[in-house]
């Protein structure tokens, strides 16, 4: 079948049953949405926390420093890290670092080899930085599974309702596969508008959020309205999803 | 020429194998108007697929001008179908969302006919049937008898060589049941291979030959003297 016969009839199946196909976009766009904003505050909390905390630190964070030698001065300056005073044969030392939202990278990194800087005042916000990332991460997850399993829903309903459709394409001569590409394309239309939606509703939701710190918190920070990364992702994702899914459900029904 | 060898086809359930159709050697001649008569369940839909390229057999094979349909791959299997072949259905299995016009479009999307030409194609179709005037209704208002037009319209609008007409007027009253045989004779007339499948006896004898299933089995070949 020509691409332009299949986008014909793509077009066909959105004049059919307008309102299921538009109340799961609709449901999908939350989801997404949800997404979208739970990955972007995941990944930007580290960067609020800082902003918070620098609030009560303007002049930067004192670390200590565990086993760290009068040469590891460079790979501390690096890191931004400024007055460095490093005692001889690794029995300590200090450093001054103006932002706190690299510092769990760097603190994994001279753990893993066997120095440590920590900072008794920002010990307890690094955690929060570390349990807010990880919960944050973990309803992203939690809302892609759900998409996941809505998505798969979706497509069951979609092939039941158009089986008869299908079979008739198939007897009038269609391939498998050019009925795969019209319902895949169906899909994959139906989740660029989805996270196109949802990427608009993210953006409101942050909008928002960052009005909130602002005038409510006073805190100068703005989590990014438009994260292209976690945009990017989550459409690699999401046709990945889709793909995997269409295929499962369509090999489910063997009929078609 | 449509040639079946030893056809065969069951379907296992818990209380053992069943043989829908057995041991089945027919010989259609190409122009043929040949009807498959039969009681409910005596296999004259699972021959029609298997005729069609929709159902493997179990055993056996079906010839078409010397090639077996069930070794094609599913591409020319699929190819065969869409350029061959014709299908006629009792419950028209037609999309009743689109017009009659974009009903028969199908067929020619799938065959990969030219944009150009399509037009035409669906008129002489539409026009051969009498429907030519609701080409831009939607199915959904049709009638049954037109909806059965449109479906035959359907089947002969990239001119295949081969009818295939499963209960094609199972749904209809008598008169446009009539109307409906004296178009696939038409079609017959026209050089067009037509294999009816009817439990009416009285549209079967207006066909060539009457074969007779009982069981999945042929019990009666008869020739009715039209040719």
């Amino acid at each position: 079948m020509k691409t332009t016969d299949t986008f014909k009839l793509v077009k066909h199946e959105y004049s059919y049953g307008k309102s299921e196909w538009i109340s799961a976009v609709l449901m999908h766009t939350v989801i997404i949405g949800c997404i979208l904003l739970t990955m972007t505050i995941a990944t930007e909390f580290n960067h609020a926390c800082n902003d918070y905390m620098s609030m009560i630190y303007p002049d930067g964070y004192t670390f200590y420093l565990k086993g760290f030698e009068p040469e590891d001065s460079d790979w501390l300056e690096k890191r931004g890290f400024t007055d460095i005073s490093v005692f001889s044969e690794g029995s300590g030392g200090m450093a001054t670092i103006e932002s706190i939202e690299k510092i769990w990278r760097y603190k994994f990194q001279a753990l893993f080899s066997g120095r440590d800087l920590w900072n008794e005042d920002t010990d307890l916000m690094l955690e929060v930085i570390l349990f807010g990332g990880i919960v944050f991460a973990a309803i992203a997850v939690i809302l892609f599974i759900v998409m996941v399993n809505s998505n798969s829903n979706s497509f069951s309903m979609k092939l039941d309702e158009r089986g008869r459709y299908i079979r008739m394409l198939r007897r009038l001569g269609a391939t498998k596969r050019d009925c795969i590409r019209i319902f895949a394309l169906f899909f994959m239309m139906r989740g660029l508008a989805v996270l196109v939606l949802s990427v608009c509703l993210n953006a409101v939701i942050i909008c928002r959020i960052n009005k909130y710190i602002a005038d409510v918190m006073h805190i100068k920070t703005a989590f990014s309205v438009f994260k292209p990364t976690v945009i990017a992702a989550i459409a690699v994702l999401g046709v990945l999803m889709i793909c995997l899914s269409f295929r499962r459900v369509w090999g489910q029904k063997n009929e078609l | 020429m449509i040639e079946t060898k030893n056809l065969g086809k069951s379907y296992s359930d818990a209380s053992g194998e069943l043989w829908a159709v057995k041991e089945l050697n027919i010989e259609i001649k190409a122009g043929g108007f040949v009807s498959i008569v039969g009681r409910s369940g005596s296999g004259k839909t699972t021959l029609l697929k298997m005729l069609g390229g929709l159902l493997k057999p179990t055993e056996g094979s079906v010839m078409i001008d010397g090639q077996n349909l069930y070794l094609m791959t599913e591409k020319e299997l699929a190819k065969y179908r869409c350029n061959r072949i014709g299908f006629i259905f009792q419950d028209y299995f037609l999309e009743e969302m689109y017009t009659v016009y974009q009903n028969l479009e199908i067929v020619l999307m799938i065959s990969k006919v030219p944009y150009g030409k399509r037009k035409e194609m669906i008129t002489k179709a539409l026009d051969e049937v009498g429907m030519l005037h609701k080409k831009d209704s939607y199915v959904k208002t049709l009638s049954g008898g037109e909806k059965q037009r449109v479906c035959i319209a359907r089947a002969i609008v990239n001119n295949p060589d081969i009818l295939f007409a499963d209960e094609p007027c199972g749904n209809l009253d008598y008169e446009n049941g009539q109307i409906v045989m004296s178009m696939l004779r038409k079609q017959s007339e026209e050089g067009k291979t037509v294999v009816l499948i009817t439990h009416n006896l009285e549209d079967a004898k207006l066909t060539d030959i009457i074969i007779t299933l009982k069981d999945g089995s042929i019990i009666k070949h008869e020739d009715n003297g039209h040719v």
